[in-house]
């Protein structure tokens, strides 16, 4: 009796278990189905999915290759300018209007981007290239955790979506949360602590929730196991060393969405 | 590295020579400028490594002025950097050393108010002419590199 009972045991547990693979296989490819689903053209519009859940971080999906960024806009700060100058992304035709010190206020007045032989600004000169962008970067924070309200930096930040969707209506904004510091950093400033970039970055979520963005947490992806940015990271705890830029980009062209539409495009 | 620092180099000449014609100083030649565009980033310390800029931030970066070639590395968030530039003119030459002379200036103001120790660098850049180019270093290795430039 023994031996064919465990016999028979073994045999149904193997199916079970099977079967459990087989079915999270296919939950796999409908995560993968609802991913797709957020962006729909009609009648050369584009529409949003129903559904899409706005205040949840963009998923990890399937890598991108280089050339998904050909058709991206960067606009940031300093954080994002060595983005620009040290990852691979210099290679890719991706636009770049960050400048060092830049913030949500400035960026609507300084005039540094050369257009046509005069000074513009960064809405300025997005609105003077009619290259047509599939997605836009956006990350700014760093420099305003010093600002006495965090409802005047999250108001003007909205502002900056909303001219951006303005100028480029077609493009997926993609916000990218506040980067941790390091803990030399973090311990010796009143304005750079990680404690200041949370809240920012709670903030942040909730406004890309109200308006429609896709929210990246790039702050988790850098988050060391002490809750800190590893010192090996940024040589002064805030920017990245030119070697790590590389897997900033990484983690970008790995938190995606439109992941069937972008692969067929970059192939 | 220092294969792609030549050849960024090597590039530059080629370039300059095909598409700056009848220009270049007596003294100063675009070898010169190779040699020397190879010592300051082989010789020169900067905060952080030099990289070539890309033609999407070259812009935002200098002035481009019509007829004058531009190489330029960065250091990403640290002022340090160098820039080569040669006119098809000498007659543009000042335009560019007071184009930079804004640059140095316009960076001052940046940093003064977010990275103080920024700031001395910028001060002492180093805006030097020599035949067709007009040499620009950030660092705070000045000393060495106004020595090296100083050397051509």
């Amino acid at each position: 009796m023994s031996n064919n009972f465990f016999e028979s045991l073994f045999k149904k547990s193997v199916a079970i278990l099977l079967s459990l693979f087989c079915l999270m296989g296919i939950g796999q490819v409908f995560a993968e189905d609802t991913y797709t689903t957020y962006k729909k053209v009609k009648d050369g519009k584009i529409t949003y999915a129903e559904g899409y859940d706005y205040s949840t971080p963009v998923p990890k999906n399937a890598k991108m290759n280089l050339s998904y960024f050909n058709d991206a806009a960067f606009i940031g700060d300093s954080r994002t300018m060595d983005l620009m100058i040290y990852s691979k992304v210099k290679k890719t035709k991706a636009a770049a209007y960050c400048d060092v010190g830049l913030n949500v206020n400035t960026v609507f007045e300084k005039k540094f981007i050369t257009v046509k032989k005069k000074k513009v600004t960064v809405l300025e000169a997005l609105k003077a290239n009619n290259k047509k962008y599939s997605k836009i970067y956006i990350m700014f924070g760093i420099n305003e955790l010093g600002f006495d309200s965090v409802e005047g930096f999250i108001k003007s930040y909205k502002k900056l979506i909303d001219a951006v969707r303005k100028i480029k209506p077609d493009a997926l904004i993609y916000v990218q949360s506040v980067l941790p510091v390091a803990k030399s950093k973090d311990q010796t400033s009143d304005m750079f602590t990680n404690h200041r970039a949370k809240k920012y970055n709670t903030y942040i979520k909730e406004m890309c929730t109200e308006k429609k963005v896709f929210f990246i947490d790039a702050y988790s992806a850098f988050e060391g196991a002490n809750g800190y940015l590893p010192e090996a990271v940024a040589s002064d705890g805030i920017h990245f060393r030119a070697d790590v830029c590389d897997k900033w980009l990484i983690y970008l062209a790995n938190h995606t969405l439109a992941y069937k539409e972008e692969k067929e495009k970059a192939e | 590295m220092i294969l792609i620092k030549r050849f960024s180099a090597v590039i530059l000449v080629i370039t300059l020579m095909f598409t700056a014609f009848g220009c270049g100083g007596k003294d100063f030649s675009d070898e010169s400028a190779m040699a020397l565009v190879d010592e300051v980033l082989e010789s020169v310390e900067f905060q952080q490594e030099l990289t070539e800029l890309p033609e999407t931030l070259l812009g935002s970066s200098y002035d481009l002025i019509d007829g004058v070639d531009a190489l330029a590395y960065s250091a990403g968030y640290p002022a340090d950097r160098f820039a080569i530039f040669k006119a098809d003119d000498a007659k543009k030459l000042p335009e560019i050393s007071k184009m930079l002379e804004n640059k140095a200036q316009e960076l001052i103001d940046t940093y003064s108010s977010y990275d103080t120790s920024q700031v001395g660098k910028l001060e002492n850049a180093i805006i030097e002419t020599k035949g067709n180019y007009v040499i620009f270093i950030v660092t705070d290795d000045y000393e060495n590199a106004k020595n090296i430039v100083g050397k051509y």
